[in-house]
This record gives C-alpha cells, sequence and structure tokens, in this order.
C-alpha cells in the first residue's frame, strides 16, 4: 500500500486496529505444540486464521500478522531461520485470503537482548535483525509495518531505520510505558517523540503494559507534542497471576470509555493489547469505526533528547547553552587520560557542566593518535547513561561522526557542516538518515569570508542542498562564526549583520555561535566574552557554545565599545585590562610527592590516576619498585582499617583494591618479572552446587590489590579439581565460597581432600551462612567474615 | 489485585546493602557518583514480575495441607502458620537482564560495577516482594485479617528441595523462573516465599489469654 494512500485515510477517518493475538493464543491453547507462536503461520496456520477473522469480523481495518518476533536471533534460538520466509509469507497472505480489504501490518517487536551500553548487542547487529525482518516484510507485500511493544530507545531506532532503508510503506513506532510516562530503561514520552519523528516515521503510539485508564492520559502527552497521526493499544489492564490464571482486570466497557477519551484527545488509531480480546475490538468499532479524526491543535515542538529526556528548544530562554569544555584541545592531562582510554575526565566534565547550567553538551574527542571512531562513541555513550542533557557530537572525522550518531540514545546535533562541498555530501546525509539536527558553519574552501553577504551566500548554498538531501531546514542551525576582535574588530559587526540577514532570510533556522573565539588574544577574555554574549542574544542567538562555569553575567560597556569597534584598537579597553591575570586554582597534587600521591590514589580508589603515577615513579625513582610495592601496602593497610571501623563501606574498599591491582599491572608489565613479583598463588573457588560468584570475586580483588596471584576456578566447582589444582601450582592457600547452608558440606570435604593431598595450602572459607565455629569443626585453617579479613590471614602465609 | 509495574530501587538501601553505616561511613563524592551512575543502570535492567496463590490451609504440627492437595511438610511452617486458615505463595523476579550485565562486567574484571548491580538486584528484588506483601496486607485487613511474617523454603525445617513443587504450585515458570540442579532460582535475584493469613482476633485472644 502506498504510504500517502495510508496517510490520507488517517486524514478522513480514524482506523480501527485489532486486539491481543498472544493472549488469545494461550487462552485458546494454541501455542501449546509450537515452540514460538509465529510457528502457527506454518504449523498450524488455521489457528492463527481464527485469530485473525475474529479481529477481522469484529471490525478491525488493520490486523497485525503474526510476524512479532521474526528476528533471526529468536528464529535461530528456536530452530526455526530457515523458515523465516515461509513464515512472513504466511503470516501475511492468511489475513489477505480471509479479507483483501483489511490493512495488513507487518509486526515487529523486541529482539529481546539490550542494545550496548544496556546490553551486549550491537547497534549493528540489532539493525541487521531488523533489516532481514523487514525485508521479508517487504517481499511479501505488508502494508504497513508497526513496530511495537519496545522499551528500549536504541532499539526503537534500529528498528525504524531498518524499516525506512527496506520497506517502503508507513511505519508506525509504538513503545511501552508505565504509568509514569517511561519505559523500564527509563525513556520518557518526549524522548520517544523526539527520536520517532526526527527519524522520520508516519505515526507513533502506545500500546501494551498498562490499562486503557491509565495509557489514555500518556496519549493525551503525545497528542500535545507531536503532529504526527497516533496508535493507541493499550492492555486489558494490568495482567495478574493468581492461581495459575492470569487475570487482566479492565472490562470492555471502560476500555472503550478510555478510547472514546483518546478519541477526543486526537488519537487516531484504535486497538487492544494483552488482554483484549474481539469483544473488545467489536465495541470499539460500533463506537469509533468510519469516524473523523478530531483535529489537534498544530505543535511547534523542537526536541533534542536524550535516552530520558527530551527538551523543546523553542520552550527554553536564550541563548542555550552548549558547555564546551568536553574537548582536549590545549589540555595535556584530558588528552593523555583519553589516549589512556580513560573516561572519567569526561564523565566529570559532564557533570559538572550540567550542575552549572549546560542544556546540552558538546563532545569531541579529537586528538591525534587516538581511535577517535570507537572513544567518540563511547564517549557519547557513557554521557548518555550519566546526565540527562543532549548531546552535540563534534568531529572533522566523518566516521567517528557518524558511528556516534548512529549509537546515539538521543536526537543529537551534529557539529559541522561548512560549505565545502566534500562536507556537504558526506554530513548531510547522516543528518538525515539519524534526523539530527546541524550545525552549519558559514565557511567554505575559500575559508572564513570576510563580509557578511559572502555568509549568508554559503548559508544558502547549504540550504539548497540541505533541501536536496531532504533534510528539513529547520533542522540547520548557522554558525555565522565569531572571530577574534583584536585582530578583526570590524568582523565583529559582520557576524552580528549576518545573524540578522538570515533571521530573516531563512527564519526557520536556529542561531549558534561558538562565544570565546571573539576574546582570542586580549586580557580578561570573560569579560568579553560575556558581553559578546549578551549582544549576540540580542540578535536573536539560539545557542552559545561556552564554559558554562565562567561568570556569564558580566555587561560591560568598555568591551562593547571594542565589539563594535568604537574603542579603535581597543586603547581604552587595554588601559583598564591591561593587568589582567587570570587567577589559576592550585592543583593539590602538585605539592605532593610521587610516593605520597600513589598513597593517596590507592586511599581514594582513584584507579585512573595510578597508572601514570606508577609510570613516573618507574621512570623518576630508583627503588621505584620498593616505592610502588611499600605504599600501595601503606595505603591498603590504612582502607583495611578504614573498613574495619566502617569509615570505608564495600564500594570504596574495591575501589580502592583496583587501584592497587593497576599499580601491580603497571609494575608487573614493565618490570617484566611476574615470578618474582608474586607473594604467591592462591586459589579461589565457590564450591560444588553453588552458584554464587559475586563474594569470591570481590575477595579475589582484594587478595590481588595486595599482590597475589589469584587462581579464580569460578562456581560449582568440583572438590578434588580444587584440590588439584593446589597441588599443581604449588598454591599458598585455598579460599573457599560458598553462600548456601546446604553446600557447606562440601567445605569439609575439601579439607579431607587437602588433608590426604600433596599440598602446603592453607584452607580459608567464607560465605552468608559460613562462621568461625563451622570452620574450625571441619578443619579449615581459617574463616574471613569480609575480604580484608581474607587479605589478613593470607598475608600472614 | 496483585500487581506490579514498576520499583524504584531506593538509593538509601542500596547503600545499606552495601555495607553503608550512616553514623560512621564517609562516602566521598566520587564514590557517591559512580554508586549512583551504576543505579542509574539497574534501574533501567530491572523488570519486575510477580505471581501468586492462594488456598485455605489446614495446619497440623508438622504439615500444612492446602484445599487444592499441595502440601509442605515442615515443622517451622506448621508453627508459623499455626493460627492461619489461608496461605498465599508469592514469587517475583526482577528478570535476568540485570544478572546478565552484572555476568559481563565480572567477565571483563569490573567487579566495582558487579558489585554494584548485585546489591541493586537485591534491593530491587526485596522492594518487590515488599510491595506484593502491602498489597496483599491491604487485601486481607480490609476482610478483618491480617498477615504472618514471610517465609521461604530454605528456612527452618522447609527444605530447599521442596521449592520446586512450591513454584510449580504457584506457576513461577510464567514469569521466567526456574530452578537449577541444586535448588537455586534462576534469575538469582527471584524469591519465593509463603505468608499465612490469620483472623484479627487471634491476636487479641492471645494478648487476654
Amino acid at each position: 500500500m502506498d504510504k500517502s494512500y495510508f496517510l490520507d485515510i488517517l486524514k478522513s477517518q480514524v482506523l480501527i486496529m485489532d486486539g491481543a493475538i498472544g493472549t488469545e493464543l494461550q487462552k485458546k491453547n494454541y501455542l501449546i505444540d509450537v515452540t514460538i507462536p509465529e510457528e502457527l503461520n506454518i504449523k498450524f496456520p488455521e489457528r492463527i486464521v481464527d485469530i485473525y477473522s475474529s479481529y477481522i469480523n469484529a471490525g478491525s481495518d488493520i490486523v497485525l500478522a503474526n510476524t512479532f518476533g521474526v528476528n533471526p536471533i529468536k528464529l535461530k534460538q528456536n530452530g526455526l531461520l530457515d523458515r523465516a520466509d515461509d513464515i512472513v509469507k504466511f503470516g501475511i497472505d492468511l489475513i489477505r485470503k480471509i479479507s483483501p480489504k483489511v490493512i495488513v501490518a507487518g509486526d515487529v517487536s523486541s529482539i529481546g537482548e539490550y542494545i550496548e551500553p544496556l546490553g551486549s548487542l550491537s547497534f549493528d547487529e540489532a539493525y541487521n535483525a531488523f533489516a532481514f525482518q523487514t525485508s521479508l516484510l517487504q517481499k511479501h507485500n505488508a502494508d504497513i509495518i508497526i513496530i511495537e511493544t519496545m522499551t528500549e530507545i536504541k532499539e526503537v531506532k534500529a528498528a525504524i531505520l531498518a524499516a525506512k532503508e527496506n520497506f517502503g510503506g508507513a511505519i508506525v513506532a509504538q513503545m511501552t510505558f508505565s504509568k509514569d510516562g517511561t519505559t523500564v530503561t527509563g525513556t520518557d514520552l518526549r524522548s520517544f517523540i523526539a527520536m520517532a519523528e526526527s527519524l522520520g516515521v508516519d505515526a507513533l503510539g502506545l500500546n501494551c503494559s498498562i490499562g486503557s485508564k491509565d495509557l489514555v492520559e500518556l496519549a493525551k502527552v503525545l497528542c500535545d507534542n507531536t503532529n504526527l497521526p497516533i496508535s493507541f493499544k493499550p492492555n486489558a489492564g494490568i495482567p495478574a497471576l493468581i492461581n495459575r490464571e492470569t487475570f487482566f482486570p479492565e472490562t470492555k466497557e471502560e476500555f472503550l470509555e478510555s478510547s472514546l477519551k483518546a478519541y477526543s484527545y486526537g488519537v487516531n488509531m484504535f486497538g487492544g493489547c494483552c488482554g483484549s480480546d474481539p469483544e473488545f475490538i467489536r465495541i470499539l468499532s460500533s463506537r469509533l469505526k468510519n469516524k473523523p479524526p478530531k483535529i489537534r491543535k498544530s505543535t511547534n515542538k523542537y526536541f533534542l533528547s536524550t535516552r530520558i529526556k527530551a527538551i523543546d528548544i523553542n520552550e527554553i530562554k536564550t541563548p542555550i547553552v552548549i558547555g564546551e569544555r568536553i574537548n582536549p584541545t590545549n589540555r595535556s592531562r584530558f588528552q593523555k587520560e583519553l589516549l589512556k582510554g580513560n573516561l572519567y575526565p569526561i564523565k566529570e566534565e559532564a557533570r559538572v557542566q550540567v550542575q552549572f547550567g549546560a542544556n546540552i553538551l558538546d563532545v569531541n574527542v579529537g586528538i591525534a593518535s587516538v581511535d577517535e571512531v570507537k572513544l567518540l562513541t563511547n564517549a557519547v555513550n557513557q554521557i548518555q547513561e550519566i546526565v540527562s542533557v543532549p548531546v552535540c557530537i563534534d568531529s572533522s572525522n566523518f566516521y567517528a561522526l557518524e558511528q556516534a550518531v548512529k549509537n546515539c540514545a538521543g536526537r543529537p546535533i551534529i557539529n559541522s557542516v561548512n560549505g565545502e562541498q566534500t562536507k556537504l555530501d558526506l554530513i548531510l546525509p547522516i543528518a538525515k538518515k539519524y534526523g539530527a539536527a546541524l550545525i552549519a558553519l558559514t565557511t567554505d574552501d575559500d575559508g572564513i569570508p570576510k563580509t557578511m553577504e559572502k555568509r549568508l551566500e554559503i548559508a544558502q548554498k547549504i540550504l539548497k542542498f540541505a533541501d536536496s538531501y531532504c533534510v528539513e531546514r529547520k533542522s540547520i542551525i548557522f554558525d555565522y562564526l565569531a572571530l577574534s576582535a583584536s585582530s578583526s574588530p570590524e568582523q565583529i559587526q559582520e557576524t552580528l549583520k549576518a545573524m540578522k540577514e538570515s533571521k530573516i532570510r531563512y527564519p526557520e533556522c536556529k542561531l549558534i555561535l561558538g562565544i570565546s573565539n571573539v576574546s582570542f588574544g586580549l586580557p580578561s577574555r570573560q569579560t568579553i566574552n560575556s558581553t559578546f554574549l549578551k549582544m549576540a542574544t540580542d540578535t536573536g542567538l539560539t545557542f552559545a557554545i561556552i564554559n558554562p562555569l565562567e561568570d556569564w553575567t558580566i555587561d560591560s560597556a568598555l568591551a562593547k565599545n571594542l565589539l563594535k569597534n568604537v574603542d579603535k584598537g581597543a586603547v581604552k579597553y587595554m588601559e583598564t585590562f591591561a593587568s589582567f591575570r587570570k587567577q589559576i586554582p592550585i592543583i593539590e597534587d602538585k605539592k605532593l610527592s610521587l610516593d605520597q600521591q600513589l598513597y593517596f590514589a590507592i586511599l581514594n580508589g582513584n584507579q585512573e590516576s595510578v597508572s601514570d603515577i606508577v609510570n613516573q615513579i618507574i621512570a623518576c625513582e630508583p627503588n621505584s619498585f620498593e616505592m610502588v610495592n611499600d605504599n600501595v601496602l601503606k595505603g591498603l593497610d590504612v582502607v583495611g582499617q578504614r573498613f574495619a571501623l566502617k569509615e570505608y563501606f564495600l564500594p570504596q574498599l574495591i575501589m580502592s583494591a583496583q587501584a592497587a591491582q593497576t599499580a601491580f599491572a603497571v609494575v608487573k608489565t614493565i618490570l617484566k618479572k611476574h615470578e618474582k613479583f608474586s607473594k604467591g598463588k592462591v586459589i579461589m573457588a565457590t564450591v560444588k552446587g553453588d552458584m554464587h560468584d559475586i563474594g569470591k570475586n570481590i575477595v579475589g580483588v582484594v587478595l590481588e590489590s595486595y599482590g597475589f596471584d589469584v587462581i579464580d576456578m569460578g562456581i560449582n566447582v568440583d572438590s578434588q579439581s580444587i584440590v588439584n589444582k593446589a597441588c599443581e601450582l604449588n598454591a599458598i592457600a585455598i579460599g573457599l565460597s560458598a553462600l548456601m547452608t546446604t553446600t557447606m558440606p562440601e567445605m569439609e570435604i575439601i579439607v579431607n581432600l587437602r588433608n590426604t593431598a600433596n599440598t602446603r595450602a592453607k584452607i580459608i572459607i567464607g560465605g552468608a551462612a559460613v562462621t568461625d565455629k563451622f570452620a574450625k569443626e571441619i578443619g579449615a585453617d581459617a574463616y574471613a567474615k569480609d575480604a580484608v579479613g581474607a587479605a589478613k590471614y593470607i598475608k600472614t602465609l | 489485585m496483585i500487581t506490579v509495574s514498576t520499583i524504584k530501587i531506593p538509593y538509601d538501601k542500596l547503600l545499606i546493602r552495601l555495607g553503608y553505616w550512616q553514623t560512621k561511613t564517609k562516602l566521598n563524592k566520587k564514590t557517591d557518583e559512580s554508586i549512583k551512575e551504576i543505579l542509574d543502570l539497574a534501574q533501567k535492567l530491572i523488570k519486575p514480575k510477580i505471581v501468586t496463590a492462594f488456598e485455605n490451609t489446614i495446619v497440623n504440627e508438622q504439615e500444612i495441607l492446602f484445599n487444592n492437595g499441595y502440601k509442605i511438610k515442615s515443622a517451622s511452617v506448621a508453627s508459623l502458620l499455626r493460627n492461619s486458615f489461608r496461605a498465599y505463595g508469592v514469587g517475583i523476579t526482577i528478570g535476568n537482564t540485570l544478572e546478565d550485565k552484572r555476568a559481563e562486567s565480572l567477565r571483563k574484571g569490573e567487579i566495582f560495577s558487579a558489585l554494584i548491580l548485585d546489591a541493586a538486584g537485591s534491593v530491587a528484588a526485596e522492594e518487590t516482594m515488599i510491595l506484593v506483601n502491602a498489597q496483599i496486607k491491604i487485601y486481607e485487613e480490609k476482610n478483618g485479617n491480617k498477615l504472618t511474617k514471610r517465609y521461604s523454603p530454605g528456612y527452618g525445617d522447609w527444605v530447599l528441595e521442596d521449592n520446586r513443587q512450591f513454584l510449580s504450585w504457584l506457576g513461577a515458570e510464567r514469569i521466567g523462573i526456574k530452578l537449577n540442579e541444586f535448588c537455586q532460582m534462576i534469575p538469582e535475584k527471584s524469591i519465593s516465599a509463603l505468608i499465612g493469613v490469620e483472623k484479627l482476633e487471634n491476636k487479641k485472644e492471645r494478648i487476654c489469654g
């Protein structure tokens, strides 16, 4: 079905969708002899025909084909990958045979695994899975695609992108929300709208999870925030599993009442999800079928978003602050950390800038010899998980830019394109494909134009190409470039004039400036920056790329005269500010010697700084090994004491232990004297029958931090294997963990096996139910109530 | 109707689970931020689900007989339910996504993340159980009844192996709870428990008596 035909229908009438398929199949006991519901299409088509027919007879205009989980990952798990084509073909054809008039929707839902960083699936793997499914839906002529029951925004993104690229019909995207208006992974309604709209879906909606009474309130939020058609497919209430029965509490009358309310808000498509049945659809159909849709008030939103939150640019007071501090230019320590792949400084900058009012964060990790493709994506992923402001992805590396924009869990800004033809041809398609807003610098192959006319000419060229690549004009954010007032004072006015004219010529396009360039080479830079920001804001600036930690309340007449080029040669300005010196905060670490720095890094669990310190010690100190060893152990001893006094708790202990581990790892790598460095081998295992691992791993980390070689044999380990390994490696100790009383007797077996074997290994035991008394009873050498206790004992061996 | 849609993992309970003492532990900014960061992640990875069953019961000294024929042989459970006329069985889980992430962290040597995820999962499971318990309590109190404390397979003389039959009674497989060969629940962050229902007067009788 032609996309525009479908959208035309929606303009003239509301459409009735189907109700639940899954719960109906369960209710009728149709799933008893298939591995997944989709197998019915080829194995027992009469059963799925029964469900389809019941909804068509009840009045459904749209029926979802039974293709919900036809993605290669799920199919492979169920041994049905080679039947995918038939499953989709029959799923669609069976509906057509019942009624050629019904709109057949290809149903696409979650893969069942999360995409990184929540899960381990890569974005490309998810995309490929959806591409497989949507290609089949195209091949077998589904009329539209409905993406449904999605809880994770990156998965929605992958599904929409795949559908857009492999399917020609209309695409409806639905997500599943809780009563509070967020998905289980934290995405709110407006973030969903931001993502779905920017990727170019034809309609969006809500399905599953909660009942119609709660879902209708969320539908109202959708109606108020998008101009796209909306679908509404609630559950018949939240299900309860009681006495082996699933109860859906909502009646069809309650369901109808909410649906009519949704209709009054302007919803366009109505159906049901889990727990609804043909009677729900019949009553919906009797009241809503063929009705004209309620005309909604048009909204004018400009969303940028993250995984959990969207901001509407039109709602925020300008200038909208884009924090500029995630940028390694001229920051050697920041660069060093990035080269090591350490993202902690980036996360810290993100948090601080948001605390100081940044609405958006610019993310730039471009330094020579770094894998920017990987690093930029990692940085964007990490930032999006810790702060809820959108990102402005800043790179001159096309590949890095595309990867980061693709993997972004929200709608970002791309920084940037300019009037160079090559860049236009590379960057505009990325902005279009991923629905990003785009900063457009008004420069070209000839550099920065001197006049406002020339800059506006470049802007016009950029818009022409944006039009040809179908990038919406409102997604373009022009930067008319702030140049240094010291070298080109006349240029400041050209910039401001260009902005003013741009607002007249291209009113749909926003304006942005990187502010700090303007003060380059002048004293008291913030005086000029802040004054210039006010002037630019008065001229219509939308976004300002600035350091939010600076003082932006300064409005200086002297600076204004300089910027207006009234103060020729900056004479007056320099009279006042020439002797200005910015105070540089003293960094405490600098005062400390290297050994003290190491000690405090261990004490404070600063794993990120340890490698640097140890490397410096090795480079500078003659007795480097002793210095590292002594200070790490000194730090750990104090950590242990604080842990005993409860001044530190487990997370701090682990952070310090991991810092110590890092220190020893550096020493080992550089000195290449593994064996001599080791303080002895310790076998760690959770006993047979016990699957718990976290306690054992904590002890292992702490022991490694003291320089022991820990051989972790894992969980549910055979007793004889543990003793054999201790003999083989000449271990000094065996650490045993058991969480459950039922598995504790295994510890005694190991003690007995050890006693008859040729090993010096002492046995130390621990775990939730293990006690000192029990240790003595079974003849273990020691009991430790926690990781510090274990280390304390093993250090004595 | 006993349902759960979302569970918020409380930060203060997570800290306590990790060994934090309000009057003693000095939590620094970096640790605080790092824990909150992983808590945010954990919050996205939990999918709480519940299943319940209830039956009227007859309690003897050593066993509890349910109306539907299900039977628990345990003196400690019998003692708990000695005044009960009905019992609820509850199974809850937060799903396996968080545990997968924890396992991934352990594989990568990210013990800090694994530790926080593990603790957050435990708190989430407990919070889910608290919510279910509260819903049952409200319902039963409306009917003039009160609840006993919760009791789980593996406590006292109620052997862990009985969890298999108990979960079967609940239909816990429908929310994805399974038992491994050692009778440990998978997902690990799952809880099964029995709660007795007594007439409110019983307490008064005991106090007076």
